[in-house]
């Protein structure tokens, strides 16, 4: 599992991970425990770009769940980009599907961003 | 045809087993690469709830796994069971027909049911517990999905 983390303003994340989101990849425990922190420290904005991910398992959709609770408390959700049809079927049969808003770009997640929360990126602005 | 395994509960071990059953899905399933990820993904988290609730992530102890495949005229049935070398548990483990919104635990579980005709956890009767599943794919929906995949 390939993962880059980039903070925008202070408050939107983009998560690109790239290969298998599953609890055995070595890289897995410290992604969560980043991402969790984010979380606990009040970000909720996020956009994965999971258009390079192959698998995810049980464990990866808790973290997602997790992820997505703040986020309807703010009455937004965190994005998500998936292109693989076995990822997506995951998604529906965990109902993770009714938590997320999937987009097909970080463009579509800021616009969602923008209409939900009134949130520009200041290179908008 | 009747396929064994037995592996510890090490990261290595986890990963070499399901890339090799992963091949055997495709193989048997025609390269129907949804319904082998869907039927790998079953494997997975049952092995998973193993290591994480039985062997208590004691990778020193090992799983049994058995896949076993029925083909008949019209549809392939495909059983897994897994071998646990936990303390047996007391009665069936309760499979959750519904998850609420924002719960986590058993979540896989409730996964795996949602994919596999059958589903079970019970005490083996030697040592241990045995997590049984069981998907019946009719011939023609194979099919289908092969010229799907040829389509695309």
């Amino acid at each position: 599992m390939n993962v880059k983390i980039n903070l925008i303003d202070d408050q939107f994340i983009h998560v690109s991970v790239k290969g298998d989101l599953s609890v055995f990849d070595e890289q897995f425990e410290l992604f969560y425990e980043e991402l969790i922190a984010y979380s606990r420290s009040g970000l909720y904005m996020f956009f994965f770009d999971f258009s390079a991910v192959n698998y995810i398992d049980s464990s990866g959709v808790s973290l997602l769940i997790r992820l997505a609770k703040p986020a309807l408390d703010q009455k937004t959700m965190i994005c998500i980009h998936i292109e693989n049809m076995q990822v997506r079927r995951m998604f529906s049969v965990s109902n993770l599907d009714q938590l997320v808003h999937f987009v097909s770009s970080q463009e579509e997640a800021l616009e969602f961003y923008k209409i939900t929360l009134g949130f520009i990126p200041t290179a908008q602005s | 045809m009747i396929f064994n395994f037995s592996i510890f509960g090490s990261e290595s071990d986890i990963v070499k087993f399901e890339q090799k059953s992963m091949k055997i899905l495709l193989r048997i399933l025609e390269k129907n690469e949804l319904l082998a990820s869907e039927i790998h993904f079953c494997m997975h988290e049952a092995i998973l709830n193993v290591i994480q609730h039985a062997h208590l992530w004691d990778s020193s102890k090992p799983i049994e796994i058995r896949i076993f495949l029925n083909d008949t005229e019209t549809e392939k049935q495909i059983e897994i069971s897994i071998t646990d070398q936990g303390p047996k548990i007391s009665q069936l483990i309760q499979i959750p027909d519904h998850i609420e919104k924002f719960q986590l635990r058993k979540r896989g579980l409730y996964m795996i049911s949602q994919i596999m005709d059958e589903f079970s956890i019970s005490p083996s009767e030697k040592t241990g517990n045995i997590t049984k599943m069981k998907k019946v794919i009719p011939l023609n929906l194979l099919k289908k999905g092969s010229e799907n995949e040829c389509e695309n």
